[in-house]
């Protein structure tokens, strides 16, 4: 192909395929307002109310528009007692990290966890190690998410 | 990189992801549109989350340093 062709044809595909993209994104409505996002929180297990949390004070410290919905077991986290109390249990989770450090092949059997107290034990295994690594806890997140004004729908 | 001077020091030295990032943040709304804020971590991440959070909101990175484990960044606050 001739290259003076060529280069015309390219320069007209991408000026069609920008004002193609930039129409689109007007209809869509893209091109104002801040960025957004939307975000689940169905489980109510200690491990699992983080990343929700975590995404939209994140969000919202870059100045994204942020909501959340709560729902089923998630509805917990912002129950004004329970939040502080959410737990996680031992079993069916094959990726809990052993309970003693110094012995790391030492995991916790399904039939071990399934024991009277182990939620708790493993509760406070999980809060310890939060405090230790100095994360926020679920109501703490919480009330950054509203500072940030994190919308919460329920 | 020595002669910048902070207007306010926020520390999160031994704070994990995400403290940093909403650190600085709530922080940054504390000073006057260009002064310039002293953030001290130690979070690995934030090398690379203070630097993504300045460009999306618009905040300027004046200069960054790490010293003895510790991250430090300058931000001017631009608006």
């Amino acid at each position: 192909m001739d290259p003076e062709l060529k280069r015309y044809i390219d320069q007209q595909v991408d000026e069609a395929v920008a004002r193609r993209f930039k129409e689109l994104a007007d209809r869509a409505g893209l091109q104002e307002g801040p960025r957004r996002i939307a975000l689940v929180a169905s489980k109510g297990t200690l491990d699992m109310a983080y990343p929700p949390l975590i995404l939209a004070t994140t969000a919202g410290s870059l100045g994204w528009e942020v909501g959340v919905f709560f729902t089923f077991y998630g509805l917990d986290i912002l129950h004004r007692e329970r939040m502080g109390k959410l737990k996680i249990g031992p079993v069916g989770n094959p990726a809990m990290p052993p309970p003693i450090q110094a012995l790391p092949w030492l995991k916790v059997p399904n039939l071990v966890g399934a024991l009277p107290g182990m939620t708790a034990v493993a509760t406070a295994m999980m809060k310890q190690w939060i405090a230790r690594a100095k994360l926020p806890t679920i109501p703490e997140l919480l009330e950054v998410a509203k500072e940030f004004n994190v919308l919460l729908f329920a | 990189m020595e002669g910048v001077k902070a207007d306010l020091v926020v520390n999160c030295e031994g704070e994990l992801c995400p403290g940093p990032v909403i650190k600085v943040a709530k922080a940054i709304k504390t000073v006057q549109i260009g002064q310039v804020l002293e953030l001290r971590a130690t979070d690995p991440g934030s090398v690379a989350d203070i630097p993504a959070w300045t460009k999306q909101t618009g905040n300027e990175m004046v200069a960054r340093r790490e010293a003895n484990g510790v991250f430090i960044f300058y931000v001017r606050r631009k608006k």
